[in-house]
């Protein structure tokens, strides 16, 4: 056992109201309303903490997050390595068991979850995003589905997550967004060179760039200073904590209360059921040590991420269809967001690499839904060039295309073409939901421990494909208007790679067609409950993690205050 | 760019010496390996490959567990080459502690994996999880030591001896595997904070004119004092640098960028 395992926390509660698996984006949230709440809280953390002093009430937490390329990026600092940790994917059951085993879609394994590397995005998503079912209309292969909760009631738990978390941006600069109940807590802070460029040619084409609403401090807030703009951003954990991430938010205001106890490293295995398979009776985990352990509670929430959630449901029911899964649709309806990425190089030195990995972006291809000629895309981040040793990677992409070239690598680093003059723009697109898009447990692959992976069974519709084909030359204009020498679009990954992971778990009323009831209830476990991206009927074309805290406190709430979970926010 | 702190960096490996107790490369290997680096970034009028470090950086990654903690994940959350900001947002005269140089622990998951990941299934007791199905893993040490076999005998002389253009023709014909891992452990040697025992001094940063780890510094200051963001004027976010482009691009470049938007299907702009 390492330091990086240690509880964090109430080491002396010795019995729990709720245990939440996962410290991330959800399972912080739920925390922080249930323990604010009274509840006591066992927080179950599959990775290592790499903070100090989360549960000290006098001085902020001290991190060994760093703006070190090298653990960070080449050493799975924090995310899974496939050599323990692997997924496999195919695209349908015709490839057979798998076509692929390694990295598919691993997000970080660590306290803090996803929402611990991140740069935080924090947009809302937009009222429309709630209604897809009814707007769009039946689409063949397509399973879209409205929300059980609309924008309106999910609206004063955007606004709370927005205060909780430190948003920063500008109410009414996106002209998509929704009505808000108030302001940003915090202006948005210094744009990039880069991006002030891109906004020009925005502007020139009559689009409409905006601040991009961030998890990042512009001022002093909640005890956290400002962020200084370092440019390790995307994929590193923050250095000074200005990033209003889970670790030093909501988890962190859930272990001051001292009725929170954090257990890093330890990683939940089987979900044990009462005889009638409709309640959780405690959950079996592999501790620090490599030994078993059970944990019990009143109630159970995973917030694991939708594949962890759904391989955890899986493996609780060896050789039945899984918990909670009369519905037949727990793993199904997987959603990422198509992500489209459009680079343009300069002719002149933009240093992307000073700010923040994106603080400017456009909605204006999120679409309208039916309108066939403004098909849903998503909103557009621009973003710049980072670290020297991700630019080797970039080159080095190229060159296993058209040939090593040791001289040409040299040039290519001195003169920097891919990261010092570089622009990219990343639409994330509306994935349309399918019931074949899956989570199950691949039947042969294991983890260290000996456990069925998650297998995700994963292709793209004509949906977001269309919509791709639709926008990728308006992005390279976009980055010719902007002032871009050379522009192109990336080649699509046939893996999905993207970080946004929704679905398996969809939320609704009618128990048939969804896994969890509108408060995130499991229609057939009646203490148990998902809060986090599983529940998501559709992906929207907006980043998810503000979604996701908005709805795991909406999910808390509801467990304090039944019929009434704004009540929690007071 | 200041360079306070650096000189209490810690390297993980003293520079290399014949036979030394903890080191997993021979003499040969390591010539073998300094040739192979600069292959893939030659030295010119800037260091290649070898003096920036990527022999020591990869013999630190490899020899990582004959320490009492794997030389694996240094720590942070800075390495005090950069100070902290005064209350007015100006660089202040105090620097933090370098503490890139703390080794971090390795919990129970990722010590197996990096212990499969350096020495492969066959040097695990239990392997991998999944050598059944999909074969044994191969460990690092083993790819690194039979790739510069593989190469030595390509070459049928000693790789140190061999020309530019001799070397860049074996680069081409290496295993493809074998030279993706070059390419990443060199650029990362390069390229990656210097206490991981390769871009001695921010050599490979200075090349690639970038300036590093920029904590806690960072390039906007707040200036609490008045509650607002400034900007440094000699590195600045929102506008272009200052001065003139001390390296700008040249036409084999741009004729490298056309050729790369063209296959991708895009534009190339006038």
């Amino acid at each position: 056992m390492s330091a990086n395992t240690d509880p964090v926390g109430n080491q002396s509660l010795d019995r729990f109201d709720t245990i939440v698996i996962g410290s991330g984006a959800g399972g912080g949230a739920v925390a922080h309303v249930l323990t604010k709440g009274g509840q006591k809280v066992l927080v179950l953390e599959a990775g290592p903490n790499w903070f100090r002093g989360l549960d000290d009430p006098q001085d902020q937490p001290i991190t060994v997050f760093a703006n070190d390329e090298i653990k960070l990026g080449s050493r799975n600092f924090i995310v899974p390595d496939p050599r323990v940790e692997p997924r496999t994917w195919r695209t349908s059951e015709a490839d057979g068991d798998r076509s692929f085993t390694g990295d598919v879609n691993p997000l970080p394994k660590t306290v803090g979850g996803g929402a611990a590397h991140a740069d935080l995005k924090m947009p809302r998503f937009v009222p429309s995003d709630f209604k897809l079912g009814t707007l769009l209309g039946a689409i063949p292969g397509a399973t879209f589905a409205d929300w059980p909760v609309d924008y309106a009631a999910l609206e004063p738990f955007y606004f709370y997550a927005e205060k909780i978390v430190g948003v920063q941006g500008r109410a009414g600069s996106s002209p998509m967004e929704g009505p808000r109940s108030g302001d940003y807590p915090m202006p948005p802070g210094t744009a990039m060179y880069a991006s002030t460029r891109v906004a020009a040619g925005l502007t020139k084409l009559g689009y409409t760039p905006f601040p991009y609403p961030t998890a990042v401090n512009s001022r002093p807030y909640d005890g956290r200073p400002p962020c200084v703009d370092c440019g390790f951003c995307s994929g590193f954990g923050c250095p000074s904590n200005a990033k209003g991430s889970p670790p030093v938010t909501t988890l962190r205001r859930a272990l001051l209360t001292g009725n929170c106890l954090l257990l890093p490293g330890t990683r939940a295995t089987r979900l044990l059921m009462s005889a009638s398979n409709n309640a959780v009776t405690g959950v079996e985990a592999i501790g620090p040590d490599g030994a078993k352990a059970t944990f019990t509670a009143d109630r159970y929430v995973l917030a694991a991420s939708p594949i962890e959630d759904a391989r955890l449901l899986l493996l609780s029911n060896p050789g039945g269809p899984g918990v909670g899964n009369s519905s037949g649709q727990v793993g199904r309806n997987l959603t990422f967001h198509l992500q489209t990425v459009a680079f343009g190089i300069f002719e002149e030195r933009l240093h992307g690499h000073r700010g923040r990995a994106v603080d400017t972006g456009f909605a204006d291809f999120r679409g309208v839904p039916g309108d066939p000629t403004r098909p849903l895309g998503g909103i557009v981040e621009i973003s710049a060039g980072e670290g020297p040793v991700a630019e080797t990677a970039f080159y080095a992409q190229i060159m296993r295309v058209i040939g090593f070239d040791g001289p040409r690598l040299k040039r290519l680093m001195r003169q920097s073409p891919g990261r010092d003059r570089a622009v990219v723009l990343v639409m994330q697109a509306e994935d349309a939901p399918q019931a074949s898009n899956r989570v199950d447990l691949d039947p042969a692959v294991r983890d260290l421990d000996g456990l069925p992976v998650a297998r995700v069974t994963y292709q793209n519709h004509a949906f977001e494909l269309g919509a791709r084909d639709f926008y990728s030359p308006k992005l390279i204009d976009i980055l010719g208007a902007s002032g871009a020498r050379w522009a192109a679009i990336g080649p699509q990954d046939q893996i999905p790679q993207s970080a946004h992971v929704m679905g398996t778990l969809r939320f609704g009323a009618d128990a048939s067609a969804s896994v969890c009831d509108p408060d995130g209830r499991f229609h057939d476990v009646g203490n148990l409950y998902a809060a986090d991206g599983s529940l998501f009927p559709t992906s929207s074309g907006f980043n998810p993690t503000l979604t996701i805290i908005a709805l795991a406190l909406r999910v808390a709430g509801a467990i304090l205050f039944p019929g009434a979970p704004e009540k929690a926010l007071g | 760019m200041q360079w306070v702190g650096a000189g209490t960096a810690v390297v993980l490996l003293p520079p290399g010496c014949s036979s030394r107790a903890g080191g997993f490369l021979t003499d040969g290997e390591r010539r073998a390996l300094a040739a192979l680096a600069d292959g893939i970034l030659p030295p010119d009028d800037t260091p290649g490959g070898a003096a920036l470090g990527a022999v020591e950086y990869v013999e630190g990654l490899l020899t990582a567990f004959d320490r009492a903690v794997p030389a694996v994940f240094l720590g942070g959350p800075y390495s005090g080459r950069q100070p902290f900001a005064a209350a007015d947002g100006t660089p202040s005269t105090t620097f933090p502690p370098n503490s890139f140089v703390v080794l971090q622990p390795l919990d129970r998951v990722a010590a197996r994996a990096w212990k499969l990941r350096l020495y492969g299934s066959t040097g695990v007791s239990g392997g991998g999880p999944n050598d059944a199905v999909l074969g044994p893993i191969v460990g690092l040490r083993d790819q690194i030591r039979l790739g510069i076999a593989d190469a030595q005998k390509m070459a049928m002389k000693p790789l140190a001896e061999l020309d530019a253009a001799a070397m860049a023709q074996l680069i081409g014909q290496l295993d493809a595997d074998f030279r993706d891992a070059l390419i990443s452990l060199v650029s990362e040697a390069a390229f990656g904070a210097p206490e991981y025992g390769g871009n001695p001094a921010g050599a490979g940063w200075k090349l690639a004119r970038f300036e590093g780890d920029s904590q806690p510094l960072g390039y906007s200051q707040f200036d609490a004092t008045t509650n607002t963001y400034r900007e440094r004027a000699d590195a600045p976010i929102s506008t272009a640098n200052p001065g003139a482009d001390p390296e700008p691009l040249d036409d084999t470049t741009r004729a490298f960028l056309t050729q790369v938007v063209t296959v991708l299907g895009g534009k190339t702009f006038p």
